[in-house]
């Protein structure tokens, strides 16, 4: 079975007939314009409105006018309300005054925003190594609106409507799985929800988030018990979610755990680092307790694991002296001890960020427990650096990050950066006309969109209220300027949503590189930066410019 | 197994069917048999002998489900052939219609040209595992 590659002569034929379905849409609206110019006073007329709004709201998005569709289907689905209610139609009570005109414009907007959906997918073929997210959900279209909002933060996204699909995936499993708790039979679903979606998850091999419209205790606890790690409530609100699924991509496949691992045994502490080492991590085994000051230094965990208690030495002795170092005083500890008397049990209960462990530990559950505690106080110590609402590094680090940078730079004329100064355009705005929740939100998504879009190699930080400062490094400025306008135009199509009402924001930035000048201190460079970002917010703002002179 | 290679499908709207066409015959390599109404379909099928029946839904005339009932009266959809509904509506109300005759598959409109043979391969896997 071989499948043809998609080549430029059928891109050309979608491109045509794109065109000619376009043409009949022109044809399309001037009927509809008719049918909305006449009251509306039978049923009949109703359901002559409902079928045309159905069919352009289920053809428009194959021919890549999605805009248009879509606000074609909220057209169809108020007229479908209106027909299905028992009430005699009242036809003041729906305004289609709007409707032409709107759609007219969702159709202009497509035309500059979208490209045929044909070469956005060879597009989205380009970018494999972007997340994917696989996404289940029943209704078709939430599922394309849920997936698009993914995409802009630069996920790939896969779209199923039920959980049977599941079966369907490949061997390779994505990296998360967000599903809406009812995609599936509904029958056993209203009946043994749990038991359906472990039957159908218990082979899935990533972090599973549910969504629902139902915000309980049983709808939480169902979807724990259905191994999903998160639950979102219907409507979503995508910044919240991307923001969760970036913390937990992120710490899936980091950096390996280090893990110090002190056994009384040495066979013992040899098979218990073996499964560890397995599961991805770094570990240093000490026989010796008396070098472990030296062995927190050389080797600098972020875990300690304690086996069983060497003669003379208890678990959790080596904890309190642990708690005496400001350094490790939250470095947590594990205590594996096989019959601990009361007093051992007592003390582990007074040491902060210690656990003991009575009798024998399953292997997957030690290394569970591993992961775990080295994610908390990975988060612990990002807390101290990173801005909370965002993620990203606060203004100090930030600054510090430049500054690094830059020293590197003198260090290795080879080594360039660039360094972007980037700030949300009539901020003030938003807080003023939705709220300040709001605000945070468009704060927060940048964050998570900048962490999605560029390298971990990269320095990204919150520099103040609205603004942000990136160094990107081995960078030059041109290659800055067009990775910066795409996030640009990205972030421009993500939708907000405050109280019921929509609304977008657009970014303003300017650009310095190190290369270009050569003799700037990294104050210099950020000044220069930000005349760039003034220059953009002077002419016109939603823009991106390269610092000049 | 033999693999998916002949589709019969049923659409009434012209630029749809010729988009779909694109889709399944060019971009996936599928021998498609197109019928713009039930009726036509009806008159085709058995000399065609297709392996998969795709069918939007909402036609003048005879609609989806109305052709795949008579389809099935006329002895031309065996239990093992695979029914694939196209709709642009997916009402929790109108699937357990859809389940009910048989039919586990449906295609949300608008579908993504480029992705479209790739869904019927699937599904046509599903059924043959």
């Amino acid at each position: 079975m071989s499948k043809p590659t998609v080549n430029e002569e059928v891109i050309s034929r979608l491109d045509s007939l794109r065109e000619s379905y376009r043409n009949r849409l022109n044809a399309e609206l001037k009927e509809l314009g008719e049918l909305l110019d006449t009251p509306i006073d039978s049923k009949s007329d109703l359901s002559i409105l409902h079928a045309h709004l159905h069919k352009l709201a289920g053809s428009a998005g194959t021919f890549g006018y999605h805009q248009f569709g879509l606000l074609a289907r909220q057209y169809e689905l108020i007229i479908n309300d209106l027909q299905s209610g028992d009430n005699a139609i009242n036809p003041i009570s729906i305004d289609t005054s709007t409707w032409l005109a709107s759609l007219h414009d969702a159709l202009d907007k497509n035309a500059t925003q979208d490209a045929p959906s044909g070469v956005s997918i060879l597009h989205r073929h380009a970018h494999m190594d972007k997340p994917h997210i696989v996404l289940v959900e029943r209704d078709a279209m939430l599922l394309e609106y849920t997936a698009q909002q993914l995409e802009l933060f630069g996920f790939q996204v896969t779209c199923l409507q039920d959980a049977d699909e599941l079966s369907q995936l490949g061997s390779e499993p994505p990296d998360l799985l967000l599903v809406d708790h009812r995609a599936g039979d509904l029958q056993q679903l209203s009946q043994q929800p749990v038991a359906f979606w472990q039957h159908k998850l218990q082979h899935i091999g990533c972090p599973i988030f549910f969504t629902g419209g139902e915000d309980g205790f049983q709808a939480r606890l169902n979807a724990i018990r259905s191994f999903g790690s998160g639950y979102f409530i219907k409507p979503l609100n995508i910044v919240e979610l991307t923001t969760k699924i970036v913390q937990v991509l992120n710490t899936h496949g980091a950096e390996p755990e280090r893990i110090l691992i002190v056994g009384e045994e040495q066979y013992v502490a040899d098979a218990k680092g073996a499964i560890l080492e397995r599961a991805g991590m770094s570990i240093f085994n000490l026989n010796q307790p008396a070098n472990l000051l030296n062995a927190l230094r050389d080797f600098n965990p972020e875990m300690i694991l304690i086996l069983h208690y060497r003669e003379g030495v208890i678990g959790t002795e080596i904890g309190a002296i642990l708690e005496q170092f400001e350094r490790w005083t939250f470095t947590p500890v594990v205590y594996s001890c096989m019959n601990p008397n009361a007093q051992i049990r007592q003390k582990a209960m007074l040491l902060s960020n210690f656990t003991l462990i009575e009798g024998a530990i399953d292997d997957a559950h030690l290394v569970g427990l591993c992961r775990a505690r080295v994610q908390k106080i990975r988060q612990f110590e990002a807390s101290l650096t990173q801005d909370g609402l965002t993620g990203l590094l606060k203004h100090a680090s930030i600054k510090e990050a430049v500054h690094a940078q830059w020293l590197y730079a003198q260090r290795n004329s080879s080594s360039h950066f660039s360094l972007v100064m980037l700030d949300i355009d009539h901020f003030k705005r938003v807080n003023d006309t939705y709220g300040h929740a709001a605000g945070d939100s468009v704060i927060a998504a940048v964050g998570t969109l900048l962490k999605q879009f560029f390298r971990r190699i990269d320095k990204l930080g919150r520099y103040g209220g609205e603004e942000f400062a990136l160094v990107l490094v081995d960078c030059s400025a041109n290659d800055a300027l067009r990775k910066v306008e795409e996030l640009r135009q990205m972030f421009a199509k993500i939708q907000f949503s405050a109280k019921d009402v929509e609304f977008s924001c657009t970014l303003s930035a300017g650009i310095a590189d190190n290369a270009t000048y050569p003799n700037d201190s990294p104050q210099e460079l950020l000044e220069r930066a930000d005349k760039a970002l003034y220059c953009a917010k002077q002419s016109g703002r939603n823009q991106v410019r390269l610092a000049e002179g | 197994m033999d693999s998916l290679q002949r589709v019969l499908y049923v659409e009434d709207d012209i630029d749809i069917r010729e988009i779909a066409l694109i889709a399944l015959q060019d971009v996936g390599g599928l021998t498609v048999r197109v019928c713009e109404s039930g009726e036509k379909a009806l008159l085709e099928v058995d000399e065609f002998a297709p392996q998969l029946i795709l069918l939007d839904v909402m036609m003048p005339g005879m609609d989806g489900p109305e052709t795949l009932q008579a389809l099935i009266n006329q002895g031309s959809v065996l239990s093992n052939t695979p029914v694939v509904f196209m709709t642009a509506k997916v009402h929790p109300d109108e699937l357990q219609r859809y389940h009910a005759m048989g039919v586990k598959n449906v295609i949300a409109k608008p579908f993504d040209p480029m992705a479209l043979a790739d869904e019927i391969r699937a599904i046509w896997k599903a059924y043959h595992v």
